[in-house]
């Protein structure tokens, strides 16, 4: 194909939205919007794992050790958790430091308070602070570490966990349902808009196939219309979401509430994910406009 | 030129089109295919141009061998032939110069050229005056020949025209008829598929004859008419 027709296709495409541009506008607000809907959600599953990241890190396992337990047990104790693969860090802490530890919980000042009456022995048991690669092996470590004679009692918050844990997992089903569906609707609404080009240029594809302009030459221009309503919406979409983004941080910054302020404060800022939401919605706009097209003119290439 | 061998064409309902039919035309001749509606003229049209597939036998058309031809092909095979149709399919939207340009832009012929053949071509067929104007604004003889221009820009060796005077005066029938005599003296192969009789016995050229999917007659190389 020369660079002449090649433009001239082009234009054919270009000239396509506009002839057509009711369905045109129609296509490119349905995609924008699916867009904005799949970048949305994963830009909110984005700030969701970060914030999980942010408790997984705090969310820990204490296993409580025995008093009795002696130097040579311990050392097993040491190196049996060592061992354990799901762990990712762990700390002792000696019963001294639990102590202090738990005064400083209290807010006791040492010299004076409640402990004074355990003068005699101290109460607080030793304990390892236990932190796991991933969260979702909480029960299986717990019940692994309180299977040995040195532990005594080995605990995390189980609620925090099991929330964390299956939020993500509903977050990502229903993401993806919600995506497919999205991008399925899409396909539709530009493959029938582009249909309506096609079947409005009939004559002139059935005219081409007489004088013998091959299928390439003549699904180039839908092709091209395609993947121009395919970028326009994801430009769209872009700024779309954008004003989103950035309206909701504005809300939380001036909001008082305490919890929102924390969720700020683990937010992703836009600055930092924009040219990837930007790629992407590019790359998926001209895939499905693309796609949509191709679809939309085989029927009319038979003859 | 163009050649079929012991062809037959049944459609998928059982509806035999053509029935083993033999046929040579060649190169720079000017033939009109006569029939009534049903006797196998469409059919023979749709193979040539390989719109359908024959179920048996072998067509040739040019260099290229209808039977094993590849899909890729088919574009290629339809620029060594122009057609005509009854119902001229121009585009209405635009003039009678760029209906004859876009078929030349659509076959990837570079602009340059398109411009300097379009005047000619349209000139050869006595529109230069109505290069600019739109088909509806044209009579139905003048259509025509803006169809005819089209056939003709890509200078395709074999012309096939598919009731050319179908939809027009028969005063003006005759300009049309003339307008393909003048082409073919000048080295087309011209196909003329019609019904109509009268004109096909003014012309005296070669003619054959189709009914029930079968050949009836044929006069042979610009033969009289029985």
């Amino acid at each position: 194909m020369n660079w002449g027709s090649f433009k001239y296709l082009v234009k054919q495409g270009i000239s396509n939205i506009w002839i057509n541009r009711l369905m045109s506008f129609a296509s490119i607000g349905v995609l924008s919007a699916c867009l904005v809907l799949i970048g949305g959600a994963m830009l909110l599953s984005l700030n969701v794992r970060e914030v999980f990241y942010k408790v997984e890190g705090q969310n820990e396992i204490r296993a409580f050790i025995e008093d009795d337990v002696t130097d040579k047990e311990m050392e097993e104790l040491r190196v049996h958790i060592e061992k354990m693969d799901k762990i990712a860090t762990y700390k002792f802490i000696s019963k001294d430091d639990a102590l202090i530890e738990a005064q400083d919980m209290m807010g006791v000042d040492p010299e004076e308070g409640i402990f004074e009456d355990y003068k005699y022995g101290n109460p607080i048991p030793a304990n390892y602070i236990i932190t796991l690669k991933d969260i979702s092996d909480t029960q299986e470590v717990i019940d692994e570490l309180e299977a040995l004679p040195m532990i005594y009692k080995a605990n995390a918050l189980m609620s925090v966990v099991e929330t964390l844990t299956g939020m993500e997992k509903v977050l990502l089903m229903f993401g993806g349902i919600i995506v497919l569906v999205l991008v399925l609707a899409s396909l539709v609404v530009i493959s029938n808009s582009i249909r309506l080009t096609v079947f409005a240029r009939r004559r002139e594809i059935n005219i081409m196939k007489y004088v013998g302009a091959t299928n390439g030459f003549i699904r180039l221009p839908f092709v091209v219309e395609g993947v121009l309503v395919g970028l326009i919406a994801a430009v769209m979409a872009f700024l779309m979401l954008l004003g989103i983004y950035e309206g909701i941080n504005y809300i939380v910054d001036e909001s008082s509430v305490g919890i929102l302020a924390s969720i700020k404060a683990s937010s992703i800022a836009f600055s930092e994910v924009w040219m990837w939401v930007l790629i992407g919605f590019a790359g998926g706009g001209t895939f499905i406009g693309a796609l949509g097209s191709s679809g939309a003119i085989r029927k009319y290439l038979k003859v | 030129m163009i050649e079929f061998k012991g062809v037959s064409k049944v459609y998928p309902n059982g509806t035999v089109a053509l029935n083993d039919i033999d046929l040579f035309i060649e190169k720079g001749e000017f033939v009109f295919i006569l029939g009534h509606s049903g006797a196998g003229k469409s059919t023979l049209l749709k193979l040539m141009m390989r719109e359908e597939k024959a179920t048996k036998g072998t067509i040739v058309v040019g260099n290229y061998n209808l039977t094993k031809i590849k899909n890729r092909q088919i574009p290629y095979l339809r620029r060594r032939m122009g057609f005509v149709f009854q119902d001229f399919r121009l585009i209405p939207n635009l003039t009678a110069y760029d209906n004859v340009a876009f078929a030349m832009r659509v076959t990837n012929i570079p602009s340059r050229e398109i411009r300097k053949r379009v005047p000619y071509i349209l000139h050869l067929v006595g529109l230069s005056n109505k290069s600019r104007v739109y088909p509806e604004q044209l009579s139905g003889g003048e259509q025509q020949r803006v169809a005819l221009a089209r056939a003709l820009a890509h200078n395709p060796p074999i012309i096939v025209a598919d009731e050319p005077t179908g939809n027009i005066d028969p005063e003006l029938s005759y300009e049309i008829m003339e307008l393909l005599s003048e082409i073919n003296r000048l080295g087309t192969t011209i196909l003329v598929v019609t019904h109509e009789q009268e004109m096909v016995k003014n012309f005296h050229k070669r003619t054959i004859k189709l009914e029930d999917g079968n050949i009836l007659f044929d006069t042979g190389k610009q033969g009289s008419t029985t």
